[in-house]
């Protein structure tokens, strides 16, 4: 039988975490119990059947920002969540107004 | 029942946010052709009323210029009402390949193709020519339109400031890794009236090696010397690569647009361009209409120089009356008001003295930009514009802002 795998995360001498900090944390653990967990056989086959059918998939974890604004909604995904927001930003910032017909 | 009850809740819910919001548009028939007279009945069920009509996208006044009816009216004769298809299954007669021939020449470019509207256009075209390895960046007032073809496009999006061209070269530096680069403007903008400075987008296109997109909606018959648009003001015609615009405003006010530009560019779109592809194709009525338009207004400028001159004066008249305008020099002359009520109030009492204007305000236009958007039109003679200021004079004294700048009509009435 494998060892039992884990995962320790020394918080001492961390007493006031940023919510910064906290995101780093949460999103840190929630990768680990992706890929530990959620990476098995499904997944794979979704795969499989995509590729059977002449799609060249790539799949990996990334950022995700959501802007709302009355009916609107901007989305952008990168790799780091500077990256993403700057693209959100960058979508935003096309609807300053929603223009005369 | 698959509209239940719940459903139908939910949507009369969103239906009254709107009204509450104030943003509720309503429809107002009107009962007479186009032009600078018409007939509206509003409120719904109201008798027709007699007004101006400051507020039509009709600048050349062609809409119902009995000429282009005429050749409409032929068309119809000659290859009837429908095609029943997209252009390439069995859509494509030869007014389609006429038209967009002169609308090549017309627009000083090299190929073109129509749409069934100029928000199709501009729905297809970036997606069409543009991939994941190249950016967009676009000026931050572009047509609703424009932005909805950026969203279905898969290149990178970028952003400058309102017709800022250090931001737009700082942007341009910023992307020198992409595979391919397309600088995205309106020629006219359609909340202010301004014109994109093309001539300065060209140079730093040609430095920064990018393409340039223009919607040349508003601008397409009557900007430039002979009417061909903002890239004939500035200079710079053939050096567009992209343009977009619509037979739906100064060209006939019918419906349909194109993509015209580069070969290459305007080829790609007839293969991949999604609205051309799965549209039906422009019915040859409003083919036949748009070619008669092309050639009036290729023989003479007469109609745009009418234009320019209703243009003037308007803007002289409502400096002089003591009106805050938007300074420029297109037909989009926006009255600015700043405050949302004050501008539907304001729109209501010169409708009541036949005057038919419509008041804009946030989110059609920035916060505390609220105005009323007047266009002047060929069809508009001297007698409708003194109308106009008169009325214009009357109900700009009644609330009192006459002769008032930006700061004391928000002082008085807030933004």
């Amino acid at each position: 039988m494998n060892e039992p795998r884990r995962i320790e995360i020394d918080l001492t001498g961390t007493s006031a975490f940023r919510d910064d900090d906290l995101e780093v944390l949460r999103t840190t653990l929630q990768t680990i119990v992706t890929l530990s967990l959620e990476c098995r056989d499904e997944p794979c086959e979704y795969s499989r059947q995509m590729h059977r059918e002449g799609w060249d998939v790539h799949w990996g974890l990334t950022w995700i920002a959501r802007a709302r604004r009355g009916g609107v909604t901007e989305e952008a995904t990168g790799a780091t969540r500077s990256e993403v927001l700057l693209r959100l930003q960058q979508l935003t910032s096309l609807h300053e107004v929603d223009g005369c017909p | 029942m698959a509209f239940a009850t719940g459903t139908r809740e939910s949507y009369q819910q969103e239906l009254a946010a709107i009204r509450q919001a104030g943003l509720f548009k309503e429809e107002r028939y009107i009962r007479s052709p186009q032009g600078a007279d018409i007939e509206v009945e509003f409120p719904a069920g109201a008798p027709a009323k007699k007004v101006i009509n400051l507020c039509a996208n009709n600048y050349l006044g062609l809409s119902s210029h009995p000429d282009v009816v005429e050749a409409a009216r032929r068309g119809l004769d000659a290859r009837g009402y429908g095609l029943s298809s997209v252009r390439f299954i069995c859509g494509t007669q030869d007014i389609h390949r006429q038209l967009e021939g002169k609308l090549t020449e017309f627009l000083g470019t090299e190929d073109t193709l129509l749409f069934p509207s100029c928000m199709d256009a501009n729905a297809g075209v970036f997606e069409a020519v543009l991939t994941d390895q190249d950016v967009m960046i676009a000026d931050r007032l572009v047509h609703a339109s424009i932005v909805d073809g950026m969203r279905l496009c898969k290149a990178a999006t970028d952003t400058y400031k309102h017709s800022d061209m250090k931001h737009l070269e700082q942007k341009l530096q910023e992307h020198q890794d992409k595979q391919r680069r397309l600088i995205i403007t309106d020629g006219v903008f359609s909340m202010d009236g301004d014109l994109a400075r093309l001539d300065e987008i060209v140079a730093l296109a040609e430095k920064y090696d990018a393409m340039v997109f223009v919607d040349e909606s508003h601008a397409s018959g009557f900007i430039g010397r002979t009417g061909r648009g903002t890239h004939e003001h500035c200079g710079v015609l053939g050096k567009i690569d992209i343009v977009t615009t619509t037979l739906g405003k100064a060209l006939g006010g019918a419906s349909g647009g194109c993509v015209s530009g580069r070969r290459e560019l305007v080829e790609l779109c007839r293969q991949r361009a999604r609205p051309y592809l799965f549209s039906n194709t422009v019915a040859p009525v409003i083919v036949s209409g748009a070619i008669k338009v092309l050639e009036l207004i290729s023989g003479t400028t007469e109609r745009r120089d009418k234009l320019e001159w209703n243009t003037k004066y308007w803007r002289e008249g409502l400096t002089r009356i003591g009106l805050d305008i938007k300074a420029g020099e297109s037909p989009i002359v926006p009255v600015m008001l700043y405050n949302a009520k004050l501008a539907q109030d304001v729109a209501r009492d010169l409708f009541a003295e036949g005057i038919y204007v419509v008041g804009f305000f946030f989110p059609v236009v920035a916060k505390g930009q609220a105005r009323i958007r007047t266009q002047l039109s060929a069809a508009h003679d001297q007698g409708h514009l003194d109308r106009g200021l008169a009325a214009f004079a009357k109900v700009g004294e009644k609330y009192g802002i006459l002769g008032l700048g930006k700061n004391e009509i928000i002082a008085k009435y807030g933004a």
